[in-house]
């Protein structure tokens, strides 16, 4: 009885939206903090990870991002972006701040998303992100590597431009169009 | 930006990335705070880049411990959270009461009820909330206590650490001490034999000056004894010329011919005095015809035995025609039996050429 209880309740938690997870720890409820970290912190690590290649300092921009949202959880609107997603995005900012020896240029809370799925419901996000890989895979190679290049690296379109001994336009355009490709994901 | 003072999408794209350097980025967040269709443009980059990043990165698990660190820095910042201010229902009552007095007295003692089970509701909410701060105060206190009792065991550490490196420095103050002492007991010894080196050097220098001059008149002597040795040399061989000469001329068993002319009694004359045994040669001559510059006399000598003459050397008369031969040693032993003078070609013959000028 006792195990279906616990099973039930493991369900139940793994069901709850990130939005009710927030609003708990907006009340100072730690266990949703701790659903949370289950949920994210494999993304939020592995992104940081990518940036910075060091695994202590990918924990150290782990932690800080999860301790922002424990002191000021973001009003987190749902039908705009998985706080997946939103989470990627701030971890690989902030790595990126740490690379370059910036202090962090923006809270948690800066970093609006817009998605016009219902990302909430996992089959849709998954599907998404199917399709992100499919169009990620026929990118040019080219757009697919100034992409990383910006996105993982860091690089600036001039440091890009230099290494690839391409015009400053060009990579600018190629960056931009990767960008443009991958919008095509959210749309039916 | 572009020529007409818009921002274009490629810059949009890259501000989201925080790849925009100042003053470019600057100039963005102004646009973007400004432009609501830039802010809509912007979170549909950043939801493209988002999936990008979930779809294509290689997911690891944070590493053992990352929650419980998480957990625990989150128990040491717990939120106070603000309790919601409950009414009291007799206010409400109250306020009822005195619009429909009538009506409404009936309803009190339920209205009472409700109020006050509600109220015990919200009471015992209150306490279960309190309950549970204090609880987590409680953990925060005992956490406060272990973290005040390590700082104190890491104080006394430190302490201890501290008088241990105070004896240390201590002891490297004194060594320190000690060698700058030796240092400067080195620094004079070394000045000392600096001097002294010095002083030796300079007596060295005028040590090897003397020695050169020294040199120098060694060998002007070596050069003046070498010179006097010649000299004596010269004299030695002059002296024993002299002596044989002398011996020659006053040897009694030396033969002494008086030389003339043949056909004519004429004034030229020859004597010559020869001692065969030490071949020693005397030869003068007067009164001689001079002669061609290419022509010579030339004396020879009769050997005894009658074998062909031997020549005696060459001669030129002065300006009043004397000359004279002399051999300290004449190089063969020839016993002579008497004596000729020829007119030869110069530089003289092996054999003596017609006619014969002097013969005896």
């Amino acid at each position: 009885m006792a195990k279906k209880s616990d099973a039930l309740g493991a369900i139940t938690a793994s069901m709850e939206p990130d939005s009710s997870l927030l609003a708990m720890v907006q009340q100072g409820h730690e266990q949703a903090m701790a659903r949370l970290f289950h949920r994210h912190s494999k993304l939020v690590y592995s992104v940081a990870l990518r940036v910075l290649r060091d695994p202590a300092a990918a924990e150290d921009v782990l932690q800080e991002i999860f301790m922002q949202i424990w002191r000021t959880p973001p009003n987190f609107i749902e039908a705009r972006g998985s706080l997946g997603g939103w989470l990627a995005v701030v971890s690989r900012n902030r790595s990126i701040d740490l690379l370059r020896k910036k202090r962090p240029t923006e809270s948690v809370e800066d970093v609006p998303l817009a998605s016009p799925y219902d990302l909430a419901k996992e089959a849709e996000q998954n599907l998404m992100l199917e399709r992100v890989r499919i169009l990620v895979a026929e990118l040019p190679d080219e757009q697919r590597k100034a992409l990383e290049m910006a996105f993982f690296e860091g690089l600036t379109h001039s440091e890009i431009a230099k290494k690839t001994e391409c015009p400053l336009g060009t990579v600018k355009t190629r960056i931009r169009s990767a960008v443009q490709t991958l919008g095509k994901a959210f749309r039916p | 930006m572009n020529s007409t003072g818009h921002f274009e999408e490629d810059d949009l794209v890259l501000y989201a990335m925080h790849l925009l350097a100042e003053p470019e980025a600057s100039a963005v967040a102004r646009y973007v705070a400004e432009s609501e269709e830039a802010r809509r443009q912007l979170a549909d980059v950043r939801a493209s880049l988002a999936a990008y990043a979930e779809a294509t990165v290689e997911l690891q698990a944070p590493p053992n411990g990352s929650l419980d660190r998480l957990m625990g820095q989150i128990a040491q910042e717990q939120k106070t959270i603000a309790m919601p201010v409950t009414v009291p229902a007799r206010t409400a009552v109250r306020a009822e009461s005195r619009g429909l007095p009538g009506k409404v007295l009936p309803w009190i003692g339920w209205a009472v009820a409700a109020g006050m089970t509600v109220a015990a509701g919200k009471l015992y909410q209150d306490r279960a909330t309190l309950h549970r701060m204090l609880t987590a105060q409680t953990g925060q206190v005992t956490q406060l206590s272990a973290g005040a009792m390590a700082v104190y065991h890491e104080r006394d550490t430190l302490k201890t650490d501290v008088a241990e490196q105070a004896k240390e420095f201590e002891a490297l103050r004194m060594e320190a001490t000690r060698a700058k002492s030796e240092m400067a007991n080195l620094r004079t010894t070394a000045a000392g034999q600096t001097a002294k080196l010095n002083e030796e050097t300079a007596k060295s220098g005028e040590q090897t000056e003397v020695a050169a001059n020294a040199m120098r008149e060694r060998d002007v002597l070596r050069g003046t004894v070498a010179a006097q040795a010649d000299q004596m040399a010269r004299l030695t061989t002059d002296a024993t010329k002299a002596r044989q000469v002398l011996e020659a001329l006053t040897d009694r068993g030396a033969l002494r011919v008086t030389l003339t002319e043949p056909k004519t009694s004429a004034a030229p004359t020859g004597r010559a005095t020869y001692v065969a045994s030490r071949g020693t040669l005397v030869f003068l001559a007067s009164n001689l015809a001079p002669l061609k510059p290419d022509k010579v006399y030339q004396l020879w000598i009769m050997p005894a035995d009658g074998s062909n003459p031997v020549p005696a050397g060459t001669f030129a008369p002065d300006e009043r025609g004397n000359a004279s031969v002399v051999y300290g040693q004449f190089p063969r032993a020839v016993l002579a039996k008497g004596f000729a003078v020829t007119i030869e070609n110069d530089g003289g013959s092996q054999t003596p050429t017609l006619p014969i000028i002097l013969a005896g």
